[in-house]
């Protein structure tokens, strides 16, 4: 540590020197790279510099490299960061080394206020600041790099600009629609602050006895290649954790120590990833200098072992619970709890997914990631929503454009000279997907070799007949477009011809980009009919090879699925027109992105449903039936009407009989069926929010443009309501419970009674037993006595049965087929 | 205290309230011991598992009703473990194929086959049990969702092990069942309970539980009851629901005004205006305005087809004109075999809203 500590101040010292010698400091020095020690310290790529003019100093410390070890310590090169005095550093080869301290002071000054994300702050001043401060630290570098021969914080890892251009800070991150989610991020690590570094800091509600956040673990997901890793990993640094990452990749399946037999019982894999786990959350490695370690848990859904893994998080969690539990209750149980280990969750986790509602894989007992969610604050990570480029610009939004900034940023740098529009077209045929951008960027090179899918002049319809790359987004435009030159007919054949061997064939031949061309298309009919007759006759002949394609696709004699390429060429032939930007200006009907928010919130609504049927009561099973479509459609909606009764009053006392008879029942469906009533605090608002658990508010209540009472005052409507209820029914309940316990304490009392003359009985018994013959007989005695006895006691249990399994097949012993009669005649 | 649906649901064949034929032929074949394979089927809400459970505790007994989960594991041939809940007592199980997906052949052999290698001793009276139901009941829900591959498993198997198995199919309707199943199980079908005998069983559940109505008048309170009952497509579960509902929310029910006391759905309300502007407006804009509410429907988890039929048949009230019902029965029926054969509901909801406009402009210019 001392070394190292003596040569990070090494570097800043360089660099200073460094910088002086470039006339920033009016002092005279001379720089010289000495061969010598920089061989005998090759811990790091440092330099040792060798200084004249080092008369001026008046405290010097000498550092003897003896043998390539440092003796020194780190008071001995401790300097307040206030002194502005050098220091003098003699090596071991005799040169020496001046030392000024690290300029730190203004760094924590702006550090500290950025962290601070609960205060009012001018975030574009700040940015700005940030900003010129990385600038001066990159002119300093460079000053570096042109100084030094060898190029020493630049880690050249790959030239491929995904890893090249990874942001590492946060101002580089690119926003791309995503600052809220940042700052949730940011927020809820910030919760960690207080047992992980020892902050004060001002007891909030939602925190348990070690003020941590009342959920530990943080799940955050959404498309791939928008910078969710990224991201994470900055803002964990930015908090200041070190990052463990665990990945689908990385040892996850293949763990040595998971053939091991040390570790005895249980399966052997999740033992292991359990220490693994374990270790990453309380081992700080020697590179993380020191920092706390936050693990993260990349691509958990597509963990191969994901439910494993989830297993071993959910052990933590409740590990942590019962640990937790037991410290707060009384000293007498928690000497009882003492052979559990014990374990309390110290650092953040923070799991990282594409897909949490992922239903349609293998698992179907309940796939890993619906026992998953229950433990973790989710934030949802949104890919940027796709406007045509040749529509009005104003209309794209911030995330979009922030997107495109950053590309541009980047084809700025590597002098790629592509225009705005360029990068917006690369930008849509990746959806989205900043990765895939930058790798589209990267190998399809420069405006000379990138090649346009499609360009806006008259002449597009002969590019269109050459064999290459085209984005499903240009087909759509296509499809809307007619040249005005040609007649219908040419057009017809020249679109033809791209289909069956031109550009369009890429898109055509791949039915998952087709299908895109046709949700483009039927994304923009609508627009372009209104636009040319208005009438309604083109939607319904189309709606007509519509179904042809849906059938085609999605039929079993998957052959069909080449025909439907015929679909796009009737949307052309029905929809082009000459002149196709005239309504690009306006207003679209039909809001974009619906199709995809409408499938997520499907999915989010039918993994609630799934849920709350895996909790109804058994008997409640036979009366409900087990079919979800029955669950929303009826049983829901009024189950979410009962569950919200209108109160006259706040007190109970106050309140009618039929009110506390109607509270009383909905305490009793709430327990009976599973439901727990949460605060949840609302990551984006920071409102709270009363919820059931399961909550279905998103299931039952529709947006409706029909009626006046819009969705978002019908929920407050349900809070308000709720604010009243909540507390009723948690106090019916905790009567509800305290009745039970003591009906059970009765019950216990008896049953003790019970088991003591039983056990006064056996003595008796047993000592009247002498020989083992008369043990046994006394035994079958008993157990025939128990046979006759049965019977006679209960009516119901003459009729048991007893079911005896068995195996048919061939057996070797006889060398036949043995069937259940051979073996039992009955 | 538990759902009026769960406390009044009678729990065997003598407290049935309606369809009285049927009750006596499941009373002959409950006395009888034994019974074929069944295939029952009917409109949801009409009362199939309550006379299934019913029959069921008339043979075995009332242990019929102490159920519990288990959780099944099974292997496929692609070396995939699959996990699901089997709803069972000692004498039956229940499963539900849609919770298996496209793997249902591979769990219903291995189910059956397993319970099939389960045989019964019984120690005490040899005699009288030999042939007394030696057999385990399997109850397969929404046995139409059953995939071809998982239906042609089953014929060999419900011949092979007849000796100690017995299915119970329940379904809603049995187009989808393939002709040799049907012709192995004995069909029954449980027809929707009609008006009356919805709302006389709410009136004997409103006595029991001592609902209040605004006025005491017997006619009154029957046609209200009447009116739920209706509103609820006669489906009982449903009525059952929305009465208990309706009795919570009111302390006594005002029988003269209606719109209070009788709750829509909102997604049947959302549904009616959607029916009420295809009337008022037909064009294009309409049309977009219809797909957002139908964007909004589907994500709510209505089913495709339901958002169909109850579209179509809010727009046949609308109109009277002869031609133009069959046309629209036409071509709800067109875009229901697309919807079901196809997964891009929203297409065709758009496409019929389409046609329909189109067929309405017809018919009334």
């Amino acid at each position: 540590m001392a070394s190292e500590n003596l040569l990070g101040m090494e570097l800043d010292s360089l660099s200073f020197a460094q910088s002086s010698l470039f006339g920033l400091s009016n002092q005279q020095t001379n720089v010289e790279i000495s061969p010598i020690s920089s061989k005998e310290m090759d811990h790091n790529s440092s330099v040792a510099i060798d200084d004249d003019g080092s008369t001026a100093n008046s405290s010097t410390t000498d550092v003897d490299f003896s043998a390539g070890t440092t003796r020194s310590t780190t008071e001995e090169i401790d300097i307040s960061p206030c002194s502005k005095r050098m220091k003098e550093v003699r090596l071991f080869s005799g040169n020496t080394i001046k030392l000024k301290p690290k300029p730190r002071k203004v760094l924590d000054v702006s550090e500290a206020s950025l962290s601070t994300t609960e205060s009012i702050m001018d975030m574009s001043d700040l940015f700005s600041r940030a900003k010129l401060r990385s600038s001066l630290k990159a002119n300093k570098e460079r000053l570096n790099e042109e100084a030094n021969d060898e190029p020493k914080k630049i880690i050249k890892t790959s030239d491929v600009w995904t890893e090249k251009y990874r942001p590492n800070s946060f101002i580089q991150l690119c926003s791309a629609g995503n600052d809220r989610q940042y700052r949730s991020i940011l927020h809820w690590l910030r919760k960690w602050s207080p047992i992980v570094f020892g902050e004060e800091q001002a007891q909030e509600e939602f925190r348990d006895s070690w003020n941590r956040t009342h959920k530990k673990i943080l799940l955050v997901h959404g498309p791939s290649g928008i910078g969710k890793t990224s991201a994470i990993h900055i803002l964990a640094k930015q908090m200041g954790y070190s990052v463990e990452e665990l990945n689908a990749a990385n040892s996850m399946d293949t763990l040595p120590q998971a053939g091991n037999v040390e570790f005895g019982r249980g399966s052997n894999v999740s033992v292991a990833l359990k220490l693994k786990i374990m270790n990453a959350l309380t081992s700080n490695s020697i590179t993380s200098n020191g920092k706390p370690s936050c693990l993260i848990i990349d691509e958990i859904d597509s963990a191969i072992n994901a439910n494993d893994i989830i297993k071993v998080l959910n052990e933590l969690v409740q590990a942590d619970r019962s640990t937790r539990a037991s410290k707060e209750s009384s000293e007498s149980e928690r000497k009882h709890k003492k052979k559990t280990k014990e374990f309390i969750l110290n650092r953040p986790i923070i799991c990282i997914a594409n897909d949490i509602y992922n239903t349609s894989t293998n698992r179907i007992g309940g796939s890993p990631m619906d026992k998953l969610r229950p433990l973790c604050d989710i934030i949802a990570f949104k890919k940027p929503i796709i406007i045509p480029a040749n529509s009005s610009k104003k209309a794209s939004g911030n995330s979009m454009r922030s997107i495109k900034d950053y590309l541009m940023w980047i084809n700025e740098r590597e002098n790629l000279e592509l225009d705005y529009q360029d990068i917006g077209e690369i930008v849509e045929v990746c959806d989205g997907d900043i990765r895939a951008s930058l790798n589209y960027m990267q190998f399809n090179g420069g405006k000379k070799s990138f090649s346009r899918g499609y360009s806006s002049n008259k002449d597009s319809f002969n590019k269109v007949l050459i064999d290459k790359q085209m984005s499903w987004f240009a087909l759509v435009d296509l499809l809307f477009k007619r040249d005005g030159s040609l007649s219908k007919d040419d057009n017809f054949n020249i679109l033809f011809d791209s289909f069956m061997n031109g550009s369009c064939k890429s898109v055509v031949g791949s039915s998952s980009s087709f299908d895109k061309v046709m949700k483009g298309c039927f994304q923009k009919y609508l627009d372009v009919v209104h636009f040319q007759d208005d009438s309604l006759k083109k939607p319904s002949e189309f709606s007509d090879w519509l179904g042809f394609y849906d059938t085609f696709n999605s039929g079993t004699g998957g052959d069909l699925s080449q025909y439907s390429g015929l679909v796009g060429l009737k949307a052309w032939s029905l929809f082009s027109e000459i002149n196709s930007t005239r309504n690009s200006n306006s207003e679209s009907f039909v809001k974009k992105g619906l199709d995809y928010e409408s499938f997520e919130l499907g999915r989010q609504n039918e993994a609630t449903t799934k849920r709350i049927i895996d909790k109804i009561p058994i008997s409640s099973k036979l009366a409900l039936g087990v079919n979800p479509d029955n669950f929303t459609m009826q049983f829901l909606p009024l189950f979410s009407k009962m569950l919200s009764p209108e109160l006259s009053s706040r007190a109970k006392a106050r309140m009618k009989d039929f009110e506390k008879d109607s509270i009383e029942k909905v305490a009793n469906l709430v327990k009976e069926f599973g439901i727990r009533l949460e605060n949840q605090r609302n990551l984006e608002t920071g409102q709270v929010l009363l919820q059931y658990y399961p909550n279905w508010d998103d299931l039952v209540h529709f947006d409706d443009p029909h009626v006046p009472v819009p969705i978002s005052t019908l929920a407050k409507h349900y809070q308000i309501k709720r604010q009243q209820l909540f507390p009723l029914i948690a106090a019916e309940l905790e009567r509800l419970d305290m009745t039970r316990k003591s009906s059970k304490r009765s019950h216990v009392t008896l049953a003790e009674e019970e088991k003591k003359i039983e056990q006064l009985e056996e003595k008796k018994k047993r000592a009247r037993m002498s020989t083992s013959v008369d043990f046994f007989k006394d035994k079958y005695d008993g157990f025939h006595n128990q046979l006759n006895k049965v019977p006679k006691q209960d009516t119901e249990l003459k009729m048991s049965r007893i079911w005896v399994k068995y195996h048919e097949g061939f057996s070797n012993a006889v060398r036949k087929n043995i069937t259940w009669e051979d073996i039992w005649i009955t | 205290m538990s759902l009026w649906v769960d406390k009044y649901r009678p729990k065997n064949l003598g407290s049935l309230s309606y369809h009285g034929t049927i009750t006596q032929n499941l009373q002959a074949l409950a006395r009888s011991g034994d019974f074929p394979h069944l295939l029952i089927y009917g409109p949801s809400g009409a009362g199939k598992k309550t006379r299934i459970y019913a029959t069921l505790n008339e043979i075995f007994g009332s242990q019929v009703e102490k159920l519990k989960i288990d959780v099944k594991t099974f292997v496929t041939s692609s070396n995939r473990k699959l996990e699901f809940n089997v709803l069972s007592s000692a004498y039956h199980l229940e499963i539900t194929p849609s919770d298996m997906g496209n793997n249902d052949r591979v769990v219903i052999q291995d189910l059956l086959k397993d319970i099939a290698s389960i045989e019964q001793v019984d120690f005490n009276n040899q005699s009288s049990s030999k042939t007394k139901h030696r057999f385990k009941v399997v109850i397969i829900n929404e046995a139409d969702s059953l995939s071809r591959d998982a239906q042609a498993a089953l014929r060999r198997t419900m011949e092979k092990y007849s000796s100690n198995i017995r299915l119970i199919l329940v379904c809603n309707s049995i187009s989808n069942i393939i002709p040799p199943i049907k012709s192995r199980t004995l069909l029954i079908r449980i027809p929707s309970p009609s008006t009356e005998e919805i709302s006389s069983i709410l009136s004997h559940v409103a006595r029991k539980e001592s609902v209040k109505f605004s006025s005491t008048n017997e006619a009154e309170i029957n046609k209200f009851l009447g009116t739920l009952a209706d509103n609820s497509n006669r489906n009982l579960r449903k009525a059952l629901l929305s009465f208990e509902t309706v009795a919570m929310q009111n302390e006594t029910i005002a029988l003269n005004n209606s719109s209070l006391s009788i709750i829509n759905l909102d997604w049947e309300v959302l549904i009616r205006n959607l029916s009420v502007t295809i009337r008022q407006n037909r064009n294009v804009a309409t049309l977009a305005k219809v797909r957002v509410t139908m964007y909004e429907l589907l994500s709510h988890c209505i089913p495709a087809r339901t958002i169909l039929k109850t579209l179509l048949f809010n727009l046949l009230e609308l109109f009277t004109q002869q031609t133009l019902i069959e046309e629209l029965v036409d071509l709800g029926s067109v875009f229901d075999e697309r919807l079901s054969l196809g997964q891009k509901s929203i297409f065709h909801l758009e496409g019929f809203v389409a046609k329909a406009m189109v067929a309405i402009d017809n018919a009334l210019s």
